[in-house]
């Protein structure tokens, strides 16, 4: 007798306990079965109940229970995550980002007040910063591509 | 338990396309445009934003602790940079220029420290890099 047996050989093994036509060994070996197998039907069931394995059944339907739990609190924290990560990624109000087209200068730690004054100075710093980033860039690049020459210069006349 | 199921894959969903969503890049040098306590008689703040594009700039003129202050935050930002450009001029003059990506924008950040006391820094990018 062994746990893999078909639906049909353990309905006639239960059939015979019914019957009290089994040994002690042999009823031994069904509770054995019952307890391992995966078949599940209501003569099986009522079998299992008849042969004192509630216990195994309420435990499978505890451990359905335990997952269903399991299941409900890694939703729960998927739907907190779901929410910090909106609330972490939302910026109503960003110090740095004023309204669209809007100039603010400081000179010496006081605001200057007349808008003119302030674009002007604002537009010159941003040509002068601009200017010099593109000088230093394209001034590090024509170094780099002579350095290229040179090394391509060399490796050709040897 | 179905429900449960479809209201868990939903939320996964949201967090996932929250987090691939571009986020403001929250560069250490922001702050010192931001901050007030740090505008004084030595310094200049420019804060110019139009529809499209973004820059700032801070200029320190004789405030060693503020110099300080500035290099340290670029430092912070240069280890988010996709490329660096260096160059020292002379024996105190030092420039950087940061390229930090940012979704598909570039943010540039440019520092001259002229000497201990005196400096520029500027950050210049499209607006779209910094909402």
């Amino acid at each position: 007798m062994n746990e893999y047996m078909t639906e049909q050989q353990l309905d006639n093994l239960i059939d015979a306990y019914f019957d009290c036509r089994l040994s002690r060994q042999e009823e031994d070996e069904l509770r054995a079965v019952l307890t391992t197998t995966t078949l599940s039907t209501s003569k099986i069931n009522e079998c299992r109940l008849e042969m004192g394995m509630e216990i195994h059944i309420s435990t499978k339907s505890r451990s359905g229970h335990i997952t269903k739990i399991w299941i409900s609190i890694a939703a729960s924290i998927a739907v907190l995550f779901a929410i910090g990560s909106i609330v972490f990624n939302y910026h109503p109000s960003d110090n740095n980002l004023p309204a669209e087209g809007s100039t603010i200068v400081y000179i010496a730690g006081k605001k200057i007040e007349d808008h003119t004054s302030a674009k002007r100075i604002a537009e010159k710093s941003l040509a002068d910063n601009m200017a010099m980033m593109h000088e230093m860039l394209n001034d590090i690049r024509m170094q780099q591509s002579e350095s290229k020459k040179e090394i391509t210069e060399m490796l050709i006349s040897e | 338990m179905k429900k449960t199921l479809l209201l868990f894959v939903c939320a996964i969903f949201t967090a996932l396309s929250a987090l691939a969503e571009q986020t403001p890049p929250r560069l250490a040098c922001e702050s010192l445009f931001s901050n007030k306590s740090i505008r004084n008689e030595n310094t200049q703040v420019v804060i110019n934003t139009t529809e499209k594009s973004y820059f700032r700039s801070f200029k320190v003129d004789g405030d060693p602790q503020l110099v300080k202050l500035i290099e340290e935050k670029v430092s912070i930002d240069k280890k988010r940079a996709s490329e660096t450009v260096e160059r020292y001029e002379g024996t105190d003059t030092y420039r950087i220029i940061l390229n930090i990506p940012n979704g598909e924008y570039i943010i540039n950040i440019g520092f001259t420290k002229i000497n201990d006391t005196d400096a520029t820094l500027f950050v210049e990018a499209p607006l779209k890099a910094f909402e």
